[in-house]
Order: structure tokens, then sequence, then C-alpha cells
């Protein structure tokens, strides 16, 4: 059953009491609140997401009110994951988010099954294009653009490659805009979903744009790794190119990679072939017209038929 | 007496502008230079002490035999161990 | 003396688990994570052939637990490669305790567990070079606080931990195996005396007898017995291990009397018996009945055991459950130091966390 099938009445008392499992990729996510403002968000982003019943969840997820004083005159949300709480109280107001961010640190903490890629990876005509993510690179501008003008959105944040089989999984998960992307968003792309703006978070302001529901629907393809582009957004820059030397790339992206150093030699291969197969960047902008045809342009990795 | 070097127990790959290595015991990862590359996989092919490495890496790379090439390749296995990815074999 | 049935099975009787419904590997995977057991019961199920009889949801959170403990494990092989580099210079004996060893003899206890931290045991009078040795090869205290500092040197049964610089690990440098502001008191030169050499170097681990009682002075006395069922897995599988051979028990009942640990046997014998039921002869348990407490510490340490083991498998925290870890840290304080030090050492550890949270905001 997809979430659109639940009634808005039904949705929030199913949240705040047995609560809800929503698979997300490989995932199955069980959450529980009582909070409307995430019911909400469950219901504008996740509303073409299946839900699982009873039985099975990866991550079970908590976001309550909590027993202090702070809740007379500025509300809270306390969050925790199989019972423990990784984050402090933030304001309710924000308690959409720290569902987000909460899921985020679920995947990161307990999966070493995958590659964890922290960057957005799209895919068009059967080849992905990753681009890991240091902060103020503006890797998810660069993502909710792509994704307006018809590429699939495999993830925003975690971009998850399975060492067996060198393919990405999507999770297809709202994109998580900052401060100035927002409106440069909004005005780029206004047929998109778009949700409230949520002020104050460490991050400043935040809100999310929905993902296409084909994205969602084709949530189990997995994709082929083709291109590994490291975006930086540079205001009034024209847009430029530099081919990244392998080794290099494999470098850069060893730091990028969550969890790396706990993966060992199955890491290092399954990072080695991924840099193989793919053609590497330095990606520089400021103009997303022109960010968006230049990636139109991409042409499929040249593969080395000579074993090096 | 001069130390005798062999290769700890390594992962590379090579690309044009380096091998990068992964010491399966320490998991520590390394970009080598293709020559510092090259140097390892001599020694992972045949341990060997810093004269017989200096002259087969010439021979291979088509340089002079010289002193100062001895004493680069020296520094290099010095600057190899203590970043783990060789070992003395007469420890 | 109950423990949770399908943890139970999981432990005793893996090959059971593939009977079990959706909802109840859900309760299994996040007790097993909240225990540190899951790499344990994947190492397990992967000896039977039993992984690919798990359901696929499941059998994800099994591998991720196991990738971890391969690493983990990787990580100590490698500070026992450099720690032994690091001493390599001086003539001391030196013992490896817990993890180390049993990753270092290949003990199938080893198995799935998670630990990185080294502890090694040393001749008192052999401290100071271990010190220096370390200091010179990258690690560094951390323990900074004076009070700190002069506590572990004089009351404790080891130096302050070490850092490593770069890579981060701790190292324990021992030279009791218990705090000599406890009740018991292992002779270590006889524990030095009995270590065994695995390669004709210098560097040992203890006999199987003296590891058990290691293992059980921890698990009872000292250390933290929150830890509780994962360091009954540990003595189970040792015993079991050892055990076949007949020998054992009779050496392991007279260690326990030679170290000064019949108390810890006792409770070791006791518990893996009745809730892993580890296997042991009648004679050996008839034998450790003279080790017991007297019959009401001996019941108020069955209550607080059985807390233990079952503890934080039931989501949030009952209130007895508080009072037993409370109880339990007490006691484990009580045991290593002599009451008129206690008050003022927790009055001291109090004003610190105190100032910790205020430094924090």
């Amino acid at each position: 059953m997809k979430v659109s099938q639940i009634e808005a009445g039904d949705l929030r008392r199913s949240l705040s009491k047995s609560g809800l499992r929503i698979r997300t990729g490989p995932f199955i996510c069980h959450v529980q609140t009582p909070f409307e403002n995430i019911a909400d968000g469950v219901q504008l982003f996740y509303k073409d997401f299946n839900c699982e019943s009873e039985g099975f969840a990866d991550f079970h997820l908590k976001l309550v009110r909590p027993r202090n004083l702070h809740r007379m005159w500025r509300p809270q949300v306390s969050c925790y994951l199989n019972d423990d709480s990784p984050f402090s109280p933030l304001p309710s107001d924000q308690a959409f988010a720290v569902f987000e961010s909460l899921l985020n640190w679920s995947i990161y903490t307990t999966t070493y099954n995958y590659l964890i890629i922290h960057g957005a990876s799209v895919e068009r005509n059967g080849l992905a294009a990753i681009l890991p993510a240091p902060p103020g690179s503006g890797k998810s501008t660069l993502c909710a653009a792509l994704v307006s003008r018809g590429w699939r959105l495999l993830t925003d944040e975690l971009t998850l490659v399975s060492p067996a089989s060198g393919l990405i999984s999507a999770l297809a998960r709202p994109i998580s805009l900052k401060n100035n992307s927002i409106d440069v968003l909004q005005d780029y792309a206004p047929e998109e979903v778009f949700g409230p703006k949520i002020y104050n978070t460490i991050k400043g302001t935040i809100a999310h744009m929905g993902p296409p529901s084909d994205s969602v629907s084709r949530m189990h393809e997995a994709a082929v790794p083709g291109w590994l582009i490291f975006p930086k957004y540079q205001a009034g820059a024209s847009t430029s190119v530099t081919p990244l030397p392998k080794g290099q790339a494999f470098m850069r992206l060893s730091s990028g990679l969550v969890n790396y150093p706990v993966l060992g030699a199955q890491g290092f291969e399954a990072l080695t072939q991924l840099i193989d197969r793919t053609d590497c960047f330095n990606f520089t902008y400021s103009n997303l017209d022109e960010a968006i045809a230049w990636f139109g342009a991409l042409q499929p990795p040249w593969r080395d038929a000579v074993e090096r | 007496m001069t130390a005798v070097w062999r290769a700890a127990n390594l992962l590379t790959k090579s690309w044009q502008d380096g091998v990068v290595v992964y010491n399966l015991d320490s998991g520590s990862t390394h970009l080598l230079n293709p020559i510092a590359g090259q140097v390892l996989k001599l020694l992972a092919d045949a341990p060997a002490d810093a004269t017989t490495v200096a002259r087969r890496l010439a021979g291979q790379i088509d340089l002079d035999s010289d002193l100062e090439l001895d004493y680069n390749v020296a520094s290099l296995l010095n600057h190899l161990d203590s970043l783990g990815l060789i070992e003395p074999v007469t420890a | 003396m109950k423990l949770d049935p399908i943890i139970a099975r999981a432990l005793t009787q893996p090959q059971a688990l593939v009977e079990l419904s959706q909802p109840q590997w859900d309760r299994l995977i996040q007790s097993l994570r909240r225990l540190g057991l899951l790499a344990r019961i994947q190492v397990l199920l992967a000896e039977r052939g039993l992984l690919n009889a798990v359901p696929a949801q499941p059998r994800m959170h099994f591998e991720s637990a196991r990738i971890v403990a391969d690493n983990e494990q990787r990580i100590m092989r490698w500070e026992v490669n450099r720690i032994q580099r690091a001493l390599k210079a001086l003539s001391t004996p030196v013992i490896f305790l817990k993890g180390a060893a049993y990753l270092i003899a290949g003990l199938s206890v080893a198995k799935g567990r998670i630990s990185t931290d080294i502890d090694i045991l040393v001749d008192k009078a052999d401290l100071p070079a271990v010190e220096t040795a370390l200091l010179k090869h990258g690690w560094e205290h951390i323990k900074v606080d004076e009070y700190d500092q002069f506590y572990y040197r004089i009351w404790s049964h080891e130096l302050p931990p070490l850092r490593h610089r770069e890579r981060r690990t701790i190292i324990d440098v021992h030279h009791t195996i218990l705090p000599l502001t406890g009740r018991c008191h292992p002779d270590p030169k006889k524990l030095l005396a009995q270590a065994i050499t695995l390669d004709g170097s210098r560097f040992k681990i203890l006999a199987p007898a003296d590891m058990v009682l290691h293992s059980a002075a921890h698990a009872f006395q000292d250390g933290d017995l929150v830890r509780g069922l994962r360091d009954l897995v540990d003595l189970d599988d040792l015993l079991r291990h050892f055990g076949v051979e007949a020998s054992f028990w009779a050496r392991l009942l007279q260690r326990g009397q030679e170290l000064d640990l019949t108390r810890p046997l006792y409770y070791a014998l006791r518990y893996t018996n009745l809730i892993l039921h580890t296997p042991m002869p009648m004679a050996v348990v008839e034998q450790a009945r003279k080790f017991a407490p007297a019959w009401l510490a001996g019941a108020m340490m069955d209550r607080l055991v059985i807390h233990a083991v079952n503890d934080r498998l039931h989501g949030w925290r009952k209130p007895l459950q508080a009072f037993s870890n409370w109880a339990l840290y007490m006691r484990q304080h009580w045991l290593r130091m002599p009451p008129f030090l206690l008050a003022r050492h927790l009055i001291h550890q109090m004003f610190r966390r105190q100032k910790l949270r205020t430094d924090l905001g």
C-alpha cells in the first residue's frame, strides 16, 4: 500500500501510535511520532512510497516531545534511533528536518554492506552521475536542477554502491535545499513540489523538494555508474570542466566515503573498480542552464579495453 | 650491513598518474607517484636491498645507475618503511 | 535464571533461528545490536551454513556487523604487531591479555568480538622501561587530570591508559590483573610464571586456566558488569573450548585457589551453567560450591546478574533496572576501593562530570 492511499487523519494516528514502516531503497524505516509537521512532510514527500505491514524494520525511529521544562515555552523534538538518542533536542518546528537527518544517520551508522559516498547521484539513459559533496559544493542545488530537467533521482545525500555488483542502489528521498538555493530552485523549477521553509537550523534555512513519482517508482532499479563529477558552485564563474586523473580521483573519493576505513580490502577493490569504470571530472559552475546542458551532453565513459 | 627489504601485504592498482596502495595489515591507503609505485612492485616481486633495487629500477626506466640514484632510492625506501609499506626482512 | 528465549536460542541453538517470524527477527536484531552480539551470531550462523536461510532483510544486518567485527580484528592484529615492534628491544616478558590474546591464539572466543583496546601484563619492575618504549614509539597519556594520574599509579593495577598519537588506539599496561585496592590479590608473578609463549618469543598469553580466571575476575569483580551477557558468552566459549581436556577442570579449581580468585570462579561457573547451559563435570560444580558467598549475597547477585544480562532488552529502561545498574556500579567501586577512599573518589568524579557538563554548555 502506498502512503498516498492512507487518509490524512489515519496517517497521523498511525504515525503516533504503532508507527509507519516506509520502504526506501534497500531499507525499511519504522517511524513513530506525534508531530503533525512530520506527518505533513511524510504525506507530501513520501506519498508514492510503499508502506510495509507489521514485520521487520531496519531502523526504529522515534521523534517525541521531550519531558523537560522547555515544553512550557519552546516546544522541542527529541529523537531516538533504536532507543539511543544521537542528537540533542531541537525546536519542534524543525521536526521534519530532524526526521530526515535521523534517517540519514541510521543508514550511515549501521550500513557496511554498501560503500556509502557522501554525495548525490542521478541517472539518465542507463548511466549514473555521482556528485561527491564536501560542504559548499552546491551538490543539492545541482542535483535538484538535474532532477527537474528529467534526470532520475537516485539520492541526494547518500550514494550506496554495492561492492559485489558495482551498481548504485536508489533511495529516492526528498532533496534538502539550503538558504539561497531554495529560492533559486523555486524560480528554476516552479512546477516541482516544495515543502515549507524551516528556519534557524544549524545549516540555516532548509526546505525540501519532493522526489518525482517516476524516480520513486523506479526505486528498485539499480544504476550503472558512468561519471564521477566533483561539483563546485562559484558565484559568477563560467562553467568549467577539468578531467581528474584517476589516482587523484581515488584519493579524493575515499575521503568522502563515510565507511571506507571499515570496509577494508573489499572497499579498496570496490572503489578501484568504480574509478576504473567512470570518467572523473572537476566541475565548476554558476549558471544552472549551462550546467544542465553540459550534463546533457556527457558521453558514456571510454572503457579501456587493455588491462592496465 | 644494509637491510634487505620486502613489501608488506598489499593490494595495488596502477593508473597513469600513480599507484594506489592498500595495506592489508594496517588498513592504510596511499597514492604513490609512478616511480615509487615501481619500486614497491620490485620489492613485491622479490625482496632486495637498496643497491639492488636501484640497479633494477635503472634498468626498467632507462636511467643511469649512479650515486645520486642510489641515494634517492635509499631515501625512498626509508620513507616507504615509515609508511609501513615495506619492512626489513631481518626484523 | 531466565534469559530472553529468543536470545538464548540465538546463542545456544542458532539452527532454530530459521523458524523465526518477521516480527521476531525484528526484535532479535535490535536486541543483538544492543548487546553487541550481532557479529558473534553471524559467525555462528555462517559456520553452520545457515546464513542463506535467514531472510534477506535481517541478513543485511548480520553482514554489516560481520564487516565491522572483521575490521576491528584487523585493527587489533596490527596493534599487536606495532606493540611487539615497539617493545622489541626490551628483554622483559610481556603477556597479552583478553581480546588480543584470544586473537593471537586463534581461539574461537575471538570470533565476532568488537573491541580494539589492547591490555598487556608486565612485571611491576619493568613498567618504567615499557612506558618509555611506548612513549618513544608514538603513544601518549590521555588522562591528564592530576588526580586521575595519581589514582591510576597508586591505587590501580595499570598505568593510565596510553593512546597512540596517529592511530588513536588505546593500550592498557597492567602490572596486576586486579586493582590493588580490591579484595582479591592474585599474584602476578604466578601468572607470569605459567604464561605460555606461542612462537618462542617474549610475547606470551596466559595459561588456559588463568585465562578463564582472568575473564571471570573482570566479569564479576572489575570491569563493567553492564556488559554482562557478552562477558558470559566469552566465559562460556572459553570453558567449552578448554573443558574438552579432562585435566583442565582440576587445574581450574586449583589455580582459582592459588590465585585467590575463587569467588569470581564460583560466579563464572554458576552463571554460565544456569544461563548458557555450559557443560561442566558435576564434580566441579560440587567442589565449587564451597566458594559460594553467604546465601543473602548470593541471592542479591542472582538478581543483579539476571538484570544485567537482560538489561536494555526491553527498550525504555525500567526503574528497577536503573536501580540494579546503580547497585552494580556501587558494588564495583566498593570492591575496587576501601570505603574511606570510595566517598572521596565518587565526589571527585561527580564534580568532574558536573564541570564537563558546564564546559559543554
